[in-house]
């Protein structure tokens, strides 16, 4: 019985005959909104929401803590040295940004290609992106010397009448992260519209049912209304999937533009981009797992929904890996010692060990996802995400650390490493970005409901008549008519 | 006391009311001055802290005198506001005096550099004439007389005044018996200070004066003293010998003439001018004059007495070279040395080497060698007729003193009732052996003067508060016999008398004031009679000539040949074979602390030395080989064992270290040290004892298994070996060195070396200079290291101090450092250096990359950072290839105490917490020439500007000026085929430039060694 039931959600056969679908079970419109409107409205909450929101709270204290040690005292109480002048806050920064992409890339890119699979997730990589971006925004904030006049980096106009210098680009960072952040939070926002109505419309409590009004912007699901949304998705899907290639393109210019071996490489921006996407895939896929399994989202939030990502992870992994052997080839092949020499030290220098570990958790561990035996075991494929979070986080370090440590003068060159401070911002950054999940898995619809319905049969207008899902072209034999799924 | 010091009344009030500001900010303060950051500071260090604080508190608690602050009625002449004032006057630092300009702004002595009229300085200082004047401002000098009754480590005193001090001296020496009083001084060359000493002994029949110097310099004497019959200093002509051999002398760092030696040594080293000298070096640890020589062979510090008998052995009986009249030697006496090993296996072509160039050549042995080896040294000069050529003498009297074994002696022996310590520490310097803490506390009365209350003090019923020579009347003696004027720039800050005053006030009825015995001083000095006449209008001007030029002009003296007396020069002990079992011990004084003495002064403990570039701490050097041989490792801390003693310490491996050598310095591991001093470093006077001040063989070494964390300020010999075989190819190209002789082949070999590039263009619009385009040269042929630039920048440039903790982690100040890099085979490598600061280039990496334009360019080339608008992300110093800049990361001045803050340079702002800094070109001084220019309404004039590193270089090795002008000094420099860019194929066009380093080995030597290989062409990395 119990493998019957466990098969049942397995649609991951490659069947060219027999197309798969996409939402499993016995769903239709009114259970997909009671399964994901129920765990906002209805269902108690969990004793294991409030263990979990408790610890990430905590965190999340120990991070403004030290925020505010740092601020008090001065950046000297991270590891930085001389010249190591960038340390885990901007290698912090980078990998945030990075979560950010899947985001973007599920919502956007995947929108405009027409993947349907990806209406299931795309909220939660959305709220992911959100969250990873404000956790990514604190680090270039507090990292300055100067906090408190940090924004003088924005052109506005100030006492000492000067412009900043349009040349640097941490300023052209300061505006590819602003716009990104901004777009976000709208398309975010903008889908979520019709599914804040729907809580609305649900809610029992009268603080709920004015607070999701107002945050509907007081839909009530006319033609006019589902026109101008989705005119407003498209256009905003549209905005937002450059901004997918060009966020991290400016953030890598931080680097690229530098001329410090080991940064100064015209390969960083697609190299970010990828990476961005492999990091961000791996995210998402580290908290669905869990949040599937425990809200009882398996039927919507398919095994064919992941294999698709770790496809996609597979891919970008594999793309992340070629950069890096090219860059290696180009240090060799560009004929600069110095160059050479900072690639060599990656290997097999002080942080050779932080390079291995980057290696086989980006590159070696996720070339398992070749096996679809290993792609669609959840065991599997959680660890490899973790193991994926792990080795992007050390690729920023890689890049941002090891080039620094050992430059041009070999007299200034030394070793970093982090203190406790660091170590604590960083955790404690984690617990933001938990808290803020959690806020949202609470609060929010994870999932977008009338976006799935979309791609469900009673969907199509002539489902009633063929009984087919996931088919609106395609002749299909009788047989299949007369097993389709009720 | 000084009726003529212009600024007196001024600043004693002010010093006072600062003083009563710092009590108040000691009671708020956790962390009071010279302290590491929060995060470095350990509770015991802390319950340290917080003792000092309230002993400290308890002081200032007792009331200061009040007077009001008063401006100016009237501005006395001479002074304008604002405008620094310079003085002539004399650094005395054992028996050598150092004549320097201290610059006084508004009556505040900030900045000490050499005196360019007297050829001692030539305008230049070391490190510890430029620190000289933090001491000035150390927060724990003592500031009051003190009276105990308890002695011991943790014994408070009683506050006392002068008066009492003096009414007490005036009841117990009015009936003391001369024969029960002894005196300990340091070797001091003041005639003022003898003149009361020699008072105080008439008056008191029988009194004995001893000396005490921890770095003696006796040797020299008593070796002199052998040879030639007649103590004698000897001067040095380093610039007409072509040949120069050291023995364990580092006669460009430790000799008495140490700066004159510099500059005289780089001038006969200028490939351009056609001389260019050739030195060969025996020592056993790697020192400045090591690191410069053409030839240095590590010799064990025992083995260097023998090695110079081999030589001389070599040189008169397998050259030929016949023994002069008169000498103490004989061929009988060399000939167990002919071929000894301790000779090297190059003996034979050093002695051609001398023997070719007699007259032209010079020998010099060092302070720690015995009497007999200077003897010879003095005997081979002699022989090799560079006697009154490169090498002639000063007789000088050595007044009959005891040594600080003799008064041990006495005081144990119960000869000594009443003790009178002038200056010094004893009781942490003495020679173990002695305890001297144990045999001080037989004299029944004991009396201490002392710039601070230090271990000495705490054994003496009285402490008397010291004056700092800048607050100090008196006069001094150059090695050169030259006569040298002390003045005050301020009045004693916190009470202090000097030296004089205090012998003064014991040997005359009615105590005179320094000023007083000083001009009594100068009257005998000058030949006017026994004391300066009341109203002599001629006196008064050859007074004031001699207070104005800081010597007696006239008084100088090149020296004379003296023959030798032919007194029997007695030939060392064979050297005994060293191994893991017999290690040797060999004891030097700190290039930072010296002997202890500038423990306090928190320039100095962060200065990196300059072949360890270890800060705040010493430790047992070691070569790589000995210590694998060892089984120990950098970082472990050694026991070692000594004549019984033992002492702890790290151990830190030196490439270049002779084999089985362990060097270690003097100065460290005083208990006794204020805040900035105390738990720096360990204690290498327990090792110390009278037979072997120096050390010797028979050292042991045991591991303790545990370690200690040294701050270094740049990667030690302990390195992976991907980054160590990095920089035996990156060194070549960065720090450029070729042979005389392939320097004469292809002049432009320097461009040939380093990474090959197309032609380079910009992505920018460059930059047009059309006015002045300053740019400094760096001669790395003449800089050997001595570390005076990176204090004089400091001074000058208010750079902050920021502790052993925060060194450790890599965040060290200074705007300009020393590269320094070990090339070739560790246990006998090249050493090459490099001063690098920011080198203002022209199209500079930084200033693309900040976000806020907080680092611009000027029309002067010059790349200025706007501290106001810094917000710190530190984006220029990632992008600097130079890595020069220095970010604030925490408020380095917070820390400091009022009294601290007085030797902040008013003409360059204090950096705030959270942004960068870097060498600016002394930019405050290129606008105070451009002032002075412009209101003599002419152009600045090559030369007007001297940045501080530039001003205090012995070397002349920093030249500043105006690329524009074809005819400066530095424009010229820049025409000389051995100048170079560094990381020029970064096409970042740096300002400062380098001029290739020239060496002139001996072919046979280098043939045999196989010596060149890795220089010129073959310099170039090989990827």
């Amino acid at each position: 019985m119990k493998a019957a039931a466990t098969d049942y959600l397995n649609n991951t056969a490659d069947d060219p005959t027999r197309p798969q679908q996409l939402i499993l079970g016995n769903n239709d419109f009114t259970t997909i909104t009671e399964k994901v409107s129920d765990i906002v409205l209805e269902r108690k909450t969990p004793l294991a929401w409030y263990v979990a929101f408790t610890f990430t709270a905590g965190l999340t204290a120990i991070l403004f803590l030290m925020i505010g040690y740092l601020i008090l005292t001065g950046v000297g109480v991270w590891g930085l040295n001389n010249p190591v002048g960038w340390g885990w806050a901007i290698v912090n920064f980078v990998f945030w940004v990075g979560i950010g992409h899947a985001g973007t890339l599920i919502s956007a890119i995947l929108f405009l290609l027409r993947q349907k699979w990806r209406t299931s997730i795309n909220r939660f990589a959305e709220a992911m992106t959100i969250f990873a971006v404000i956790c990514a925004g604190i680090f270039p904030g507090i990292h300055v010397g100067r906090v408190w006049v940090v924004w003088w980096l924005f052109p506005i106009p100030n006492f000492q009448h000067m412009w900043p210098n349009f040349r640097s680009p941490l300023l052209w960072d300061v505006f590819a992260v602003g716009t990104y952040a901004t777009v976000s939070l709208l398309f975010w926002y903008t889908g979520m519209v019709p599914d804040l109505a729907t809580l609305r419309d649900r809610a029992k409590g009268k603080l709920q049912q004015i607070i999701y009004g107002i945050l509907s912007l007081g839909w009530v699901g006319s033609h006019r209304h589902w026109h101008r949304y989705e005119k407003a998705y498209l256009i905003l899907a549209g905005l937002a999937t450059p901004l997918v290639l060009s966020v991290h393109s400016v953030v890598s210019f931080d680097f690229a533009t530098a001329q410090l071996p080991g940064w100064h490489t015209t390969i960083f921006p697609p190299y970010f981009v990828a990476g961005a996407v492999f990091s961000g895939f791996a995210m998402v896929g580290t908290l669905l797992i869990p949040a599937r399994q425990f809200f009882g989202l398996k039927e919507i939030i398919s095994l064919h929904h992941l294999e698709n990502m770790n496809k996609i992870i597979l891919a970008t992994g594999s793309m992340v890996g070629f950069a890096y052997a090219t860059e290696f080839f180009i240090a060799w092949y560009g004929g600069n010692p110095t160059e050479g020499f900072t690639f060599v030290n990656r290997a097999f220098g002080p942080y050779a060990w932080a390079y291995w570990i980057m290696v086989t958790c980006n590159v070696i561990t996720p070339q398992l996802f070749w096996f679809k035996k290993l792609r669609t075991s959840i065991p599997v494929m959680w660890i490899l995400y973790i193991f994926v979070n792990i080795g992007m986080w050390f690729e920023r370090f890689v890049i941002t650390v090891t080039s620094l440590s050992r430059d041009f003068l070999p007299s200034s060159w030394a070793y970093y490493r982090p203190t406790i401070v660091d170590i604590l911002t960083f955790l404690g950054s984690w617990g933001l970005f938990f808290t803020l999940v959690l806020l949202f898995i609470r609060f929010l619809p994870m999932v977008a409901m009338a976006e799935v319905k979309t791609v469900m049969p009673m969907a199509d207008p002539h489902s009633g008549e063929r009984h087919i899902v996931g088919d609106y072209h395609g002749d299909i034999p009788e047989e299949i008519r007369k097993k389709g799924v009720k | 006391m000084s009726d003529s010091s212009h600024h007196g009344d001024f600043w004693r009030s002010l010093s006072e009311r600062e003083a009563d500001v710092e009590f108040t900010r000691f009671q708020e303060n956790e962390f009071p001055g010279g302290i590491e950051a929060p995060d470095g500071i350990s509770r015991r260090r802390f319950l340290q802290v917080m003792g000092a604080s309230m002993a400290l508190a308890t002081l200032a608690g007792c009331s200061w005198p009040e007077e009001k602050i008063m401006p100016y009625a009237e501005r006395p002449e001479g002074t304008d506001p604002g405008t620094p004032r310079q003085f002539a006057t004399t650094m005395e630092l054992g028996p050598v005096a150092l004549p320097v300009l201290a610059t006084s702004y508004d009556g505040r002595p900030i900045k000490i550099d050499g005196n360019p009229d007297i050829p001692l300085s030539g305008g230049a200082t070391n490190v510890f004439g430029q620190a000289g004047v933090l001491d000035l401002y150390n927060p724990d000098r003592s500031r009051s007389v003190l009276r105990r009754s308890s002695f011991g480590d943790d014994s408070l005193g009683a506050k006392a005044t002068w008066d009492e001090f003096q009414a007490f001296a005036r009841k117990h020496f009015g009936g003391l018996a001369g024969g029960r009083l002894a005196i300990l001084t340091g070797m001091t060359t003041s005639p003022a200070v003898w003149g009361m000493l020699a008072r105080l002994q008439q008056r008191y029949r029988g009194a004995r004066v001893y000396f005490h110097e921890p770095v003696c310099r006796i040797n020299e004497m008593q070796g002199a003293k052998l040879a030639f019959g007649t103590p004698a200093r000897s001067q040095l002509m380093v610039d007409r010998a072509r040949v120069i051999v050291d023995f364990d002398a580092n006669f460009l760092q430790d000799h008495p003439t140490a700066l004159r030696n510099s500059r005289s040594f780089a001038r006969g080293r200028r490939p351009e001018t056609g001389r260019m000298n050739r030195l060969y070096v025996y020592e056993n640890t790697f020192t400045t004059t090591g690191g410069m020589a053409d030839h240095r062979f590590p010799t064990p510090a025992s083995h260097i007495d023998a090695t110079v008998w081999a030589l001389a052995a070599e040189l008169v009986l397998g050259q030929g070279l016949p023994l002069p009249l008169g000498t103490g030697v004989t061929r009988a006496d060399l000939q167990p040395w002919r071929g000894h090993a301790a000779g090297g296996d190059h003996v034979a072509a050093v002695a051609q080497d001398l023997m070719a160039n007699r007259g032209r050549s010079l020998l010099v042995a060092g302070m720690r060698r015995p009497p007999e080896t200077h003897a010879l040294v003095h005997t081979l000069n002699q022989a090799l007729d560079n006697v009154g050529k490169t090498v002639a003498y000063l007789p000088q009297e050595m007044p009959p003193l005891g040594d600080i074994e003799a008064l041990a002696g006495d005081l144990q022996a119960g000869k000594v009732g009443t003790l009178l310590i002038l200056g010094g520490n004893p009781a942490y310097d003495a020679p173990a052996d002695l305890d001297f803490a144990a045999a001080l506390q037989k004299a029944a009365t004991r009396i201490h003067l002392a710039e601070t209350e230090n271990a000495t003090s705490r054994l003496c019923q009285w402490h008397l508060p010291r004056a700092h020579y800048l607050e100090s009347w008196g006069d001094a003696t150059g090695w050169d016999g030259s006569y040298l004027a002390v003045q005050p720039l301020i009045k004693p800050l916190f009470g202090g008398k000097t030296v004089a005053e205090v012998l003064s006030l014991l040997a005359d009825d009615k105590p005179r004031t320094a000023y007083d015995i000083t001009r009594d001083s100068f009257a005998r000095g000058a030949g006017w009679g026994a004391a300066a006449p009341a109203e002599d209008p001629r006196f008064e001007k050859k007074w004031r000539r001699f207070i104005h030029d800081g010597i007696l002009q006239g008084s100088a003296s090149r020296g004379e040949p003296l023959a030798l007396a032919g007194a029997p020069i007695t030939p060392p002990q064979a050297p005994g074979f060293l191994d893991a079992g017999n290690l040797e011990l060999s004891i030097h004084h700190d290039q930072s602390v010296y002997d202890g003495r500038f423990c306090d002064n928190a320039w100095l403990q962060e200065l990196p030395d300059f072949m360890t570039k270890l800060t705040w701490d010493n430790a047992a050097l070691l070569s790589p080989a000995t210590a694998a041989e060892l089984g120990v490792a950098h970082g472990d801390l050694v026991e070692l064992q000594f004549a019984g003693r033992k002492q702890e310490m790290p151990v830190y491996l030196l490439p270049g270290q002779a084999p089985w050598s362990v060097s270690v310095m003097l100065g460290y591991g005083r208990k006794d040290a204020g805040r900035v001093g105390r738990g720096a470093g360990f204690n290498a006077y327990t090792l110390r004892t009278t037979g072997a001040l120096h050390g010797g063989q028979g050292l042991k070494l045991g591991k303790t298994g545990r370690t200690y964390k040294l701050a270094v300020t740049q990667d030690h010999h302990a390195m992976d070996k991907v980054g160590s075989d990095e920089i035996q190819n990156r060194v070549p190209g960065l720090v450029r060195q070729g042979d005389l002789e392939e320097y004469k082949e292809h002049p432009e070999f320097v461009d040939h070396m380093g990474i090959h590039h197309p032609p380079l263009e910009s992505l920018w619009k460059e930059w047009d200079y059309s006015g002045y385009k300053w740019g400094m040269a760096v001669d790395l042929n003449a800089c050997n290291g001595c570390n005076a630039c990176i204090i004089g920048c400091q001074a000058e440039n208010n750079i902050p101090v920021v502790g052993k903790d925060e060194v450790a982690r890599g965040r060290e100040m200074s705007w300009i450092r020393l590269d320094r890099y070990f090339l070739g085979d560790p246990e006998d490598p090249e050493c090459a250096q490099q001063p690098v600061a920011c080198a203002q280039c022209e199209l500079a990496p930084c200033e693309e990359v900040c976000p806020v334009a907080a680092t611009m360019h000027s029309s002067e080339g010059l790349n200025m950072m706007v501290y106001n608008r810094c917000v710190g992300t530190r984006y220029c110093s990632n992008n600097c290839p130079y890595k020069v800049r220095r970010f604030n990361w925490f408020n380095n001045f917070e820390d400091l105490t009022a009294t601290q803050r007085l030797v902040l340079n008013p003409d360059v702002t204090v950096r705030a917490r959270g942004v960068m800094e870097k060498c600016t070109y002394c930019v405050q001084r290129i606008e105070k020439a451009r002032v002075t220019a412009r209101v003599e309404n002419r152009k600045i004039r090559d030369g007007d500007i001297l940045p501080a590193c530039a001003q205090t270089c012995p070397t002349d090795a920093i030249v500043f000026g105006d690329l524009n002008d074809p005819a400066s000094r530095v424009s010229k420099l820049r025409e000389v085929p051995r100048s170079y860019d560094l990381l020029s194929y970064l096409n970042i066009k740096p300002r400062t430039f380098y001029m290739a380093r020239i060496r002139n080995p001996n072919p046979e030597i280098a043939a045999a060694a196989g010596h060149g290989a890795g220089h010129g062409h073959e310099g170039e990395p090989e990827r």
